[in-house]
């Protein structure tokens, strides 16, 4: 199988810092929130990643999310209060 | 299979920019008289607040919590805005929130798992370059702090020197900020001001929101 790199952004809404990171479709969503969340020093399992208004769910890979070259992804918080 | 590789960042810096005018500011109505001290001191000195929150965004959120007051249900979302600094001290400002829908409790709150499309859109149409600068939850009933739950999500997702929480009670008709400090946290004096306003689209939606679910009542 031939897997096609490409690059993405995902911009972090708490700071509006965006990494530039470069993958294949076939890593999953999960791999791209570990890698930001790490290089950012977050836990990842506080966040969610989105494309627009969808919820990109973690164990689907890029190709299945329908996530393309040159996207902007933005991490997003997802708090509990108590 | 190779793991994403992050090749560059690109960092947003603090925008130089003076704060909103004196004549813009207003403490909160509902400070107690500790807090009203604290806001009168930070005015008398002539240093910007830590913490600028627009009218807009301040009756959203009280209105917000009100509305679900009634049945002691704590209500969340995110408060937005910029980080900007001033002849070398930062300050932020919250223009706008936006929220959804919440699984929510007397005690506990978050973004309900199926309503998340709605806040992006929410996001998305804010119509300016936002950063989530904090977020805002209430305490129905229950007084002003940050609790074991509040403490840790701040530390989780809030830690820079901007991010800030805003707890409101609406029922003691009460309204505090706090941030990070050390292990624990600190109240923050904040100001209302009338100098930041939300972008068209967003200004549009909330009145629709509001409308909606909300009951507002002006302060």
């Amino acid at each position: 199988m031939v897997l096609l790199t490409f690059r993405l952004k995902v911009k972090n809404a708490e700071t509006g810092a965006t990494v530039e990171m470069e993958l294949d479709g076939d890593n999953t969503v999960d791999e791209v929130i570990e890698s930001a969340a790490t290089f950012w020093n977050k836990d990842m399992g506080a966040y969610v990643l989105r494309k627009g208004k969808k919820v990109l769910r973690g164990g689907s890979t890029l190709g299945d999310t329908g996530v393309m070259a040159e996207d902007v992804l933005e991490l997003i918080p997802d708090p509990e209060g108590g | 299979m190779p793991r994403p590789k992050i090749v560059r960042e690109t960092r947003r810096r603090p925008v130089e920019r003076a704060p909103p005018p004196r004549d813009s500011l207003a403490p909160h109505e509902w400070l107690s008289d500790e807090s009203r001290a604290e806001y009168e001191k930070v005015l008398a000195s002539g240093h910007p607040f830590e913490l600028y929150v627009s009218r807009h965004a301040e009756a959203t959120m009280r209105s917000h919590a009100q509305a679900e007051a009634p049945r002691r249900l704590e209500v969340m979302g995110f408060m937005l805005g910029d980080v900007c600094s001033w002849r070398g001290r930062a300050y932020a400002t919250v223009r706008d929130v936006v929220t959804t829908d919440l699984d929510s409790t007397q005690s506990k709150v978050r973004f309900d798992r199926d309503a998340l499309p709605k806040l992006f859109g929410g996001l998305d149409g804010t119509g300016f370059d936002y950063i989530i600068v904090g977020w805002y939850h209430s305490h129905p009933g229950h007084t002003c702090f940050m609790s074991r739950t509040d403490l840790e999500t701040q530390r989780t997702m809030f830690d820079q020197p901007y991010h800030a929480a805003l707890v409101i009670d609406p029922l003691n008709e009460d309204f505090k900020a706090f941030k990070l400090s050390g292990a624990g946290y600190e109240e923050v004096p904040f100001a209302l001001t009338d100098a930041l306003a939300p972008a068209g689209p967003a200004r549009k939606k909330t009145r629709r929101l509001r409308a909606q679910s909300f009951s507002p009542r002006p302060p």
